[in-house]
């Protein structure tokens, strides 16, 4: 062979090559649309018979009892209770996390002293971590006893619980998230506000909140996503009946969607209205979670181009003060009068400066480090809680035997095996795909409709809630696959929840090398696959493990999508292959609270509890570090 | 540097695939089903698992209609229930066979510290209807917290057909998902009643004769108390290999000696 087609013919299989690569990063970017659009499908084909047999009566119908097809009386499928749950639930947590996260936001980034400042940032991000089932124990032993005393009830279950536990889940994320925003308002116009003469609290409410608010919105949309989609927590302490909500009766128990989802699934037969009913639950939950995702990009994408428009602010407040206004009346009667006194008092004293400028910042300061003591405190009083009654559990036998007598018994080891597998699974499957979809995304895609349509699969893919994730794995994999119930399944059903997290972070990280980089990799002669290879992808590996690492903590938490999909109770052998199911530490956790009574069976909770907190909190501790190590160190 | 990050995780990865990767050769069945049905299964699992330790047996709760629904479409060997088969599910799974394997009482429970020894089946429907709040109505203090089952249930239906009579629950019943959560809620509440399965009765509640009859094994057995059902094992066509083997485990003497230790009632 000559020369010249020696080089002609490593050209060409050049050339092969970046078409090859670009199109299989086209393929794993594209990978999210055709899941978002199976889950939709198979959710749809099961739930379709009870919006065609009830139509909108399903929606607004006021009893919920499909258990009678079944036992042999009427069945009513209204929906309209566990709606109303959930939404009331959701609203209650937000109105509970918000003034203290964001409250926690401003006290930390600019109260808190330098020194302790990243300490209590990491701290928060820590606690975000903490699995769902662990926040339900806590709930459930704790708060309900506690309401249950104090305030004499007969019964400390019902939506107040629920609202609390929700409260403090979501509160590390609308406090991290409205942190960042907060703390990236430029240094210039606080020093401006400074220099006319304004104390630090006018600055912060006159200029840095506004400059911040469509963040803080994101951050608050975000939690009502979480909050509305969340299925264990408030399972463990709602009670389950599916009553029309009462606002003036905090311990009525209530049924909300996700939990009238996870508890009926595994009791109503295949094929009958009751199973339709209950996927009709997941449409309308979709459309909840892809509602308030897609108005927070909405939101997002408006504060890049202007403010808040003021017009809209405006009737805004009208609206949220007329609901808060016949609230009150509604749920006080006779004694709202003191509370709108009081407010109109407060209100007469702003207005009229009464208070002078540092008095109202002291109070204002004292108001905002108070909020962010409580979130710190309750955070630490459920970490302390868990590890003080479980660390006595910890043996060695407890890590290394298999359960018996019901995981009383014995230990978890099976189940800490099992955990471990299903999250390396997920992540191995994840990975390449997310990665690539990032670097499709960010390096390849053109602006146009492509990329518009893969950008929304994948927001409405982060949206959509673990337990609609578990029951598209159960149609899916379980059922139509004919897997069974198995390790594969659960891996797969994982790797597709964290996979926009990992998109997300890639894309996120890629974004931040600059273009100068590339380019100087271009002039040397390289192709665009090298550059990406030998220069981007080296550069923003530690962004992307931060981002595969605090999915790897999301996913060993979770246990809404593996429910159905991959955990037995009991096994004494590992899984042998991947189509065999596994044990895993948030399900027998799950179990061991909720089936199984005794003192014993108590204790290994605790324990168990211990052990998945403390994985979890590992493998965050591990992502912060590395990502406040390279922070530093990366400068071009 | 960073590619050693790579190389420190790549271990990790053929680790987990290396354990999902090898299989042996030991046999396996598994079960899945009612949460009533599982304690009975599991203990005769280990005890099977003891005998033959070359066996593998998994079991797994979810439900009855689970349970149903898995070994009607193959996924489990052996299916757990609490209640009888459906029409509807009958002419998906035509081809299900039951098993009995043990009876199940329904005992009415209340806290140590509540006087009361005795309710008639009346008075227990007035209780879960909301016709009586109030312990007064029985000779001691305080509101009524009713406490009951899912009506997803096994054992919710089974109480709201045989004691309720397919009248509603009243309004204000806390239901709970498992027959655990509600013997924990009944020793942890002072004012509350409930009903769990025999098995789960303890020192921490207190057990009440129904029409005067306690709730005790040989009362069940001699069909004399009111409140019992039957609990089935569900295979699909006739069992063969280690499900048949297991089966007759369970209903072998040996078998019938854990149902009597996890306080249900043998054959």
């Amino acid at each position: 062979m000559r020369r010249k087609d020696l080089y002609l013919f490593n050209y060409y299989i050049m050339h092969l090559k970046e078409k090859l690569v670009s199109s299989f990063l086209f393929l794993s970017a594209f990978f999210s649309v055709i899941i978002i659009f199976l889950i939709i499908i198979f959710i749809l084909r099961e739930g379709m018979p009870i919006f065609l047999k009830e139509g909108l009566s399903f929606i607004f119908g006021r009893e919920w009892k499909p258990e009678g097809e079944i036992y042999g009386f009427d069945a009513s499928y209204g929906a309209l209770p566990l709606i109303l749950a959930t939404l009331l639930t959701t609203f209650m947590a937000i109105a509970i996390a918000v003034p203290l996260g964001i409250g926690s936001a401003i006290f930390i980034s600019h109260l808190a002293p330098k020194r302790i400042k990243s300490f209590i940032k990491s701290m928060i991000e820590l606690l975000a971590g903490i699995p769902s089932v662990v926040y339900g124990f806590f709930g459930m032993i704790v708060l309900v006893n506690f309401f249950q005393a104090s305030f004499n009830v007969a019964s400390g279950e019902g939506w107040l619980v629920a609202s609390i536990v929700l409260a403090i889940m979501i509160l590390p994320t609308i406090t991290s998230i409205s942190e960042d925003v907060i703390s990236s308002v430029p240094y210039e116009y606080i020093e401006g506000s400074f220099a006319l003469g304004a104390t630090k609290w006018r600055t912060i409410r006159k200029i840095v909140l506004p400059a911040s608010l469509p963040g803080i919105i994101a951050s608050i949309v975000l939690g009502i996503g979480r909050a509305a989609g969340e299925t264990m927590a408030v399972m463990m302490v709602i009670g389950n009946s599916p009553l029309m909500p009462n606002l003036k009766m905090p311990f009525m128990p209530l049924k909300t969607i996700t939990s009238a989802m996870a508890i009926e699934m595994g009791e109503s037969p295949t094929n009958s209205m009751w199973h339709h009913a209950l996927y009709g639950l997941a449409v309308l939950l979709l459309i909840i979670a892809f509602f308030v995702n897609w108005f927070a990009m909405k939101i997002i994408e408006r504060s890049k181009k202007a403010r808040v428009n003021e017009k809209l602010k405006k009737y805004a407040k009208i609206f949220f003060s007329i609901i808060l206004f016949f609230l009150t009346i509604y749920i006080f009667e006779i004694y709202s009068i003191a509370i709108f006194g009081i407010f109109l008092l407060l209100y007469f004293i702003m207005k009229r400066e009464i208070i002078s400028e540092r008095i109202s910042q002291k109070i204002a300061f004292s108001l905002i480090s108070l909020c962010a003591f409580i979130s710190i405190s309750v955070l630490f009083i459920i970490l302390y809680y868990i590890f003080s009654n479980g660390i006595s559990g910890l043996t060695i036998e407890f890590l290394t035997k298999p359960p018996s007598n019901l995981g009383r018994e014995g230990g978890i080891f099976p189940a800490i095996v099992g955990t471990l597998l299903l999250v390396g699974g997920a992540i191995l499957f994840a990975m390449p795909l997310g990665i690539g979809a990032g670097i499709y995304l960010n390096e390849y895609a053109r602006e146009g409709k492509i990329k518009k349509i893969i950008l929304s699969s994948i927001t409405m893919l982060n949206g959509t809630p673990s337990i609609v994730f578990g029951l598209f794995g159960l149609t899916f994999f379980v059922i139509y696959l004919k897997w069974g119930i198995c390790l594969l399944a659960g891996q797969i059903t994982l790797a597709l929840m964290i996979l926009p997290t990992i998109i997300k972070t890639t894309q996120e990280t890629l974004k931040t090398i600059p273009k100068h980089v590339r380019e100087g990799s271009f002039a040397l002669g390289a192709t665009k696959w090298q550059t990406i290879k030998k220069i981007v992808l080296p550069a923003s590996l530690p962004g992307i493990m931060t981002g595969a690492i605090l999915s790897i903590g999301r996913a060993a938490g979770e246990t809404a999508p593996i429910l159905f999909t991959a955990a037995v109770f009991s096994q004494r052998f590992l899984p042998g292959s991947v189509f065999e199911p596994v044990m895993a530490l948030p399900y027998h956790l799950f179990i061991i609270i909720t089936s199984v009574p005794g003192e014993e069976a108590r204790g290994n909770a605790f324990a168990t509890a211990v052990v998945l907190t403390l994985l979890v909190i590992v493998l965050y501790m591990g992502a912060i570090i590395i990502r406040n190590r390279y922070r530093k160190k990366i400068r071009w | 540097m960073k590619m050693n990050k790579i190389k420190k995780f790549l271990p990790v990865c053929v680790v987990c695939i290396a354990l999902a990767g090898c299989i042996g050769t030991r046999e396996t069945i598994s079960i899945a089903g009612s949460t009533t049905v599982l304690p009975i299964v599991q203990k005769c699992a280990e005890r099977y698992m003891q005998l033959h330790p070359e066996v593998e047996i998994r079991v797994s709760g979810g439900g009855s209609s689970i349970g149903i629904k898995n070994v009607g479409d193959g996924i489990v060997n052996i299916g757990m229930a609490s209640r009888d088969i459906k029409d509807s599910e009958k002419s998906n799974y035509p081809d299900l066979i039951k098993h009995v394997i043990a009876i199940d009482g329904i005992a009415i429970i209340v806290h140590p510290s509540n006087p009361l020894t005795n309710l008639t089946s009346e008075q227990l429907k007035g209780i879960y209807n909301g016709t009586y709040t109030r312990w007064e109505e029985f000779g001691w203090a305080g509101e009524i917290v009713v406490i009951g089952r899912d009506t997803a249930s096994g054992t919710g239906e089974f109480f709201w057909e045989h004691v309720m009579k397919k009248e509603n629950f009243t309004s204000g019943m806390l239901a709970l998902p498992s027959n655990g959560a509600v013997h924990d809620k009944v020793a942890s509440t002072q004012n509350a009643i409930g009903f769990v399965g025999i098995g789960y009765i303890s020192d921490k509640v207190k057990a009440l004769k129904l029409d005067g009859i306690e709730p005790k094994v040989e009362n069940v057995k001699n069909r004399v108390y009111p409140l019992a059902r039957e609990l089935y094992l569900f295979t699909k066509g006739e069992p063969t290999g280690l499900t048949e083997y297991f089966i007759n485990f369970v209903k072998s003497d040996e078998g019938q000696r854990i149902v009597e230790e996890e306080g249900f009632i043998p054959l």
